[in-house]
Order: C-alpha cells, then structure tokens, then sequence
C-alpha cells in the first residue's frame, strides 16, 4: 500500500519537487497501476462543477490515493467586469474538499459582458489590467484562503497598448498579490518562439522564488506557428526551458498537461520520468531560492 | 390447560387470524432484513485503498467466486495463446494449442493448462471433474484471505446472524402449528390457508434470512475496483488493443489490463471484441448448465461491470455464483 500524503512528508526536509500528472479520465486506471510513479495529480475543478455522482466518487477516490492539486478555467483573473462570484463559491468548495497545498488559475480573462469566450484571453499589460488582477484576485484570496498561483498562457497576438513586457507584468502582479506562480515552460517557449524573445530574458525577470509548480508538455507546430495543443510528446527545446528552470529554482511540484491524442501510458510515464531524472541531476549540490509564496 | 386452547388466539375466527398471522410475517421479516443490515457493521472499516498490483483472480473470486476464476483463468490462456475457442453455430470446444512458452504462465494457470490435456467443452468446465474443481483449492486460499479482510461474510457474521434467524422461524411457524393444533382441537378441518400463510412466510423469511455473499465492506471494496478501473473497459473494446498478441500497454505494471478487466467486470465486457469468441462460448455453456442450478448463469448476465456495482446487484451476482463453487453463505 501507498502513502497518502507524500507532500507534506516530505515538508521537514528539503523541498522535494514532486512529479504529476494532469488527471484526465482516459487515464485512470493506468494511474492506479502505476501509483508509485505519479507523485501528485492537478484535477481541472471544472470537471467536477455540478457534476454526476460517479464524478464526485471519482474525486474523492484519487483524493484518497493521490496528494492533488485543483486547476481551475474560468476565474477570468482579467475580467474587467469582476469574478463569477458562483463559479468562485463551486471552485471555493471543491478547494475545501480536496484541502490541497495550492490551487491555480490562469493570468487571462475568460469571460466578457457575462458571456465565456471559450479560450483564454490574453489581456494588454497595461497598469489598468494590473489593477483589474489585483482587484479579482484578491476576492478569490478572500474566499480561498490555500495559497494561490498563476499561470502563464500563450498567445497569438500582443497588444499594441501593452506599457510593459509580460514578465514585467507577471512580477509585479505576483509582487502586488503575494501570489506563486504555475510557470508553463511549453506556453514560455512557445511565446517566445512566436514573437521572437528571449525566454531566458523572461526567467531572469520574473521572481523565480515564487514559481512553486511547472507545466509541461510538447508543442505542436502548425505552418509557422507553433501551438500549445497539449496533445504532443515534450520534445528537447521544451526540456531545455525546463532544465534551465529547475537549474534556477526550487519547485514543489511540475506536472505533464496532455488533454488530447492520448499515447501508451508507458509514454507518459517515460516523460514523467525523464522530468525526475532533469531533477534530480540539476538538484545534486547546487542552491536555489526557495519558493517564498508558499513558504514565506 | 384450558388457557393455552382457549384464548383470543387460539379461538379467533380463521379469517381475522389469517390476517392477523400476516401481519406477523410481515414484521418479523421486516425485523430479519433490519437484522441482517444490522449485523453486518464492516461498512464502519476502513476501505482498503486501491492496490497497485491488483490480482485478477482474487478480484474474480470476490466478484463471483470460485466460477469466475475458471473463467478469468481460460480467458488468459487464451490470451496467452495457449488454448484457443472454436465455436460453430452455438457449439463451442476449447483447443489445446502447442505452446511451450509455460514461463509467461503463473502457477494457477499451469495447473488449468494441465486440466486442458484434451479438447474440452465450456461446460465441462463446471461439471464433476471440471477446471472448477481442479482449482478449488486457489478458490479456498482467496476464500480465507477474503473471509479474513471481511469482504466476505464469514463465520462470526453468520453466528451472530443466527439467533435472529431462528427466532423469526420459531414466531412463524410456531404460530402456525400451534394454530393448526388448536383448529384440529376445535374440530376446524379448514386449515388449508393457514398452512399455505405458514409456508409462504417461511419461504420469504428463508429468502430474507440469507447473508449475502459479500460483506458491506466487500461490496464497497469491489465498487472501488470497478470505478478505478472503469476505463480499461474502454480499452477491452478497443481493436487496436484486442489483437492476438498478448503485449499490453500497461504489462509492464506487473498487471495484464484485459485480464484485469475480465477479473474485475467478467467477460461480457469482450463482447463485440476480438475475444467474441470466449464471451459466445460461455453464454453457450451458461444456457447449458442453467437448468443444473450450477456453474455459469452469472458469467454474462451480472458481471457487466456498473450494472452489476451500482446496485444491490453486486453481492447478488457474486452470491450467485459463488453459490455453486465458491461456498456461498
Ligand atoms: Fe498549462
């Protein structure tokens, strides 16, 4: 039989960075025959709002086997108009269900006059848009009291009103909010392929002390655009940003997105390992901050 | 003596006692079901968590007893290419194929491999002699582990189970006999109705009185199961996972997936798959020992995997089929 609660542990020693899993149903039964290779799984609470009984069983089934971490959609960080205060009240309670060390949502808005838009939405980096952030993300502070992170999108366009670079903007909102940050190496790279930066520039900006939890995965290239499809195999380029992070900082956790054209799970469970292996090599005798938002 | 044939029962007019006496049965069952729900505290355990080497055969004797393991057992030898299922029309044979390969097997499938040293039919499997019989002893092992998790109703359930039972027996059919005695007293022959009131009820209470297979706990436990691996149900109906080759995407875990699939739901999951041919071949059989009250009506029927789990049906199933083979309570 398992342990059930690796995280904390682990939390008298040395931060210990956990690799997981983003829980998509097509994989759960892998997952219970491989419980000792998945260390920690992120759900995507939407999945559980208003949902089937047999979903709720699901839920409190991996909560018995698996440390998780909620991810959740819809907040709209960026939304001018303010936060659902509905849709905050369901993330609020499957939060206290699942009682996680952190919970996370995405720096973008996915909502307008109401209405959801589908995708998530870039927002100007602008200090208004700083303001419109700091104003919803404190409510969901308010409600929520486990740590919150934020993660990182990609995006096709930038805005031409934009004042600032996006890890400009990214460090004072986390500044300003006491946040941690769900730092999306594959969105990272992909941005800075598509509009021609220095991802590298972007790490040493940002207050890497503050990055508690990694997303990766391949990206997918389509003509000259490459895209966060979430449906490929992490290739090198990926793996580079992602060393380069571990290099950097201490994480408590980086978890594999892949949400379609799902492979063999021994696939997966190839790339989990080869993100352990990237870790425990970078880790060996070198010292790095410590991730202050959720130790501080 | 006069008191005990001369009281309002005794001297009450056969029709209001026939009501009366229903009304009896009627709560003295309802007493029994309480009773029965009562004694069996295992839902106040803790649930086992979910073991990451899963063994399909001891899922497949929780499930269903000793029957569902002969089956999981031919499914893998199939699997494993060592016997193949011919079926023409609604007749079916079980073939020894020559494979050499015994090291892929595991020891309760060499020793079915042993039983198959000629063709045989699905329905030989339960009979006299049959593979059932041959691995009564795996059945035994998974009995007493299972009996000592309490996920099966064991001695001490049935023992304290007990009093309640026959105190419902004694109130039924000792009203009965000792109404018929002080009818035949008072010289009323009509007692035919009362007879068939005794009867009845002690049918019903008989049929209430019976623990099911599975504990609380054992339901529950294999509720989990099913809801865990839910989706390797998917994957059985998969064809690009259903060739003859035995290589699985998760064999390397230690557990075969399809195997644990047919452990855990049965083999009606292979319906339509390329294994059709095992899941015809046991329907066939099950149509055949039907009428011998024994071996494989549950094969198809109940373990269809959540019809089977959602309801009362899962300790039904299981009491069901484990009743032949597997020693049900
Ligand atoms: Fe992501």
């Amino acid at each position: 039989m398992k342990e059930n609660n690796r995280i904390s542990k682990t939390e008298d020693q040395r931060p210990k960075t956990r690799i997981g899993l983003g829980f998509r149903e097509p994989f759960r039964a892998d997952i219970f025959l491989n419980q000792d290779k998945i260390d920690f799984l992120e759900i995507t609470t939407d999945h559980y709002l208003d949902a089937k009984p047999e979903k709720i069983e699901e839920l409190k089934l991996l909560k018995e086997h698996f440390p998780l971490v909620p991810h959740s959609l819809e907040l709209s960080l960026g939304s001018a108009e303010g936060i659902d205060e509905d849709y905050l009240e369901k993330i609020a309670e499957i939060v206290e269900f699942v009682k996680p060390e952190w919970f996370s949502d995405h720096l973008c808005f996915t909502r307008s006059g109401g209405v959801k838009i589908g995708h998530l939405a870039p927002v100007p980096y602008t200090d208004e848009s700083l303001k419109v952030f700091v104003r919803n993300i404190s409510k969901v502070k308010k409600r929520i009291s486990a740590p919150f992170i934020l993660e990182n999108i990609t995006y096709l366009m930038q805005f031409p009103s934009s004042q600032m670079r996006e890890s400009v903007f990214i460090s004072k909102l986390l500044d300003e909010t006491d946040c941690g940050m769900l730092l999306d190496v594959t969105n990272l790279y992909i941005n800075a392929r598509n509009f021609g930066f220095d991802w590298r520039r972007f790490l040493d900006e940002i207050p890497l002390e503050r990055v508690v939890q990694l997303h990766f995965v391949g990206l997918h290239k389509h003509k000259n655009l490459l895209i966060d499809a979430h449906a490929d195999k992490t290739q090198n380029e990926i793996w580079d940003v992602f060393g380069e992070v571990v290099k950097r900082c201490d994480l408590k956790g980086a978890i594999l997105e892949r949400d379609e054209n799902f492979p063999p799970f021994n696939e997966i469970l190839e790339e989990i390992e080869t993100a352990r292996n990237i870790i425990s090599n970078e880790f060996e005798g070198t010292a790095k901050p410590v991730g202050a938002a959720l130790h501080g | 003596m006069d008191i005990l044939l001369d009281n309002p029962i005794a001297s009450m007019y056969g029709p209001y006692f026939l009501i009366f006496y229903g009304f009896v049965i009627f709560f003295s069952v309802i007493a029994l079901a309480t009773a029965k729900n009562q004694v069996d505290k295992t839902d106040k355990l803790a649930l086992p968590p979910v073991p990451q080497q899963v063994d399909p055969y001891e899922i497949a004797y929780l499930r269903g007893g000793i029957n569902e393991v002969a089956r999981s057992v031919v499914f893998s030898l199939m699997q494993k290419g060592f016997i193949e299922i011919k079926t023409s029309g609604t007749d079916s044979e079980i073939i020894r194929i020559n494979n050499e390969n015994f090291d892929s097997l595991t020891e309760i499938e060499k020793n079915a491999l042993n039983w198959f040293h000629s063709n045989r039919k699905p329905v030989e499997l339960f009979a006299s002699y049959g593979l059932v019989e041959t691995l009564e002893r795996y059945g035994q092992m998974y009995q007493a582990r299972l009996e000592s998790q309490q996920m099966l109703t064991n001695d001490d359930l049935r023992s304290s189970f007990k009093p309640w039972k026959l105190t419902v027996y004694l109130i039924i059919l000792g009203l009965c006999l000792y109404k018929l005695l002080a009818a035949l007293v008072n010289g009323n022959f009509n007692v035919i109705f009362l007879i068939i009131f005794g009867f009845v009820g002690i049918l019903i209470a008989g049929s209430v009185g019976k623990l099911p297979r599975l504990t609380k706990l054992g339901k529950q436990y294999l509720e989990r199961l099913q809801l865990a691996f839910d989706s390797l149900k998917t994957k059985a109906a998969n064809p690009l996972l259903n060739q003859s080759s035995p290589t699985s995407q998760t064999a390397f875990a230690g557990v075969d997936p399809m195997l644990l699939s047919v452990g855990i739901f049965g083999g009606a999951i292979l319906a339509g798959t390329a294994y059709d041919s095992y899941n015809q071949a046991f329907k066939t059989a099950n149509a055949q020992t039907a009428t011998g009250g024994c071996g494989s009506a549950c094969g198809s029927s109940c373990s269809s995997g959540s019809s089977c789990s959602s309801g009362d049906g899962g300790s039904s199933c299981g009491g069901g089929c484990g009743g032949c083979g597997g020693g049900c309570s």
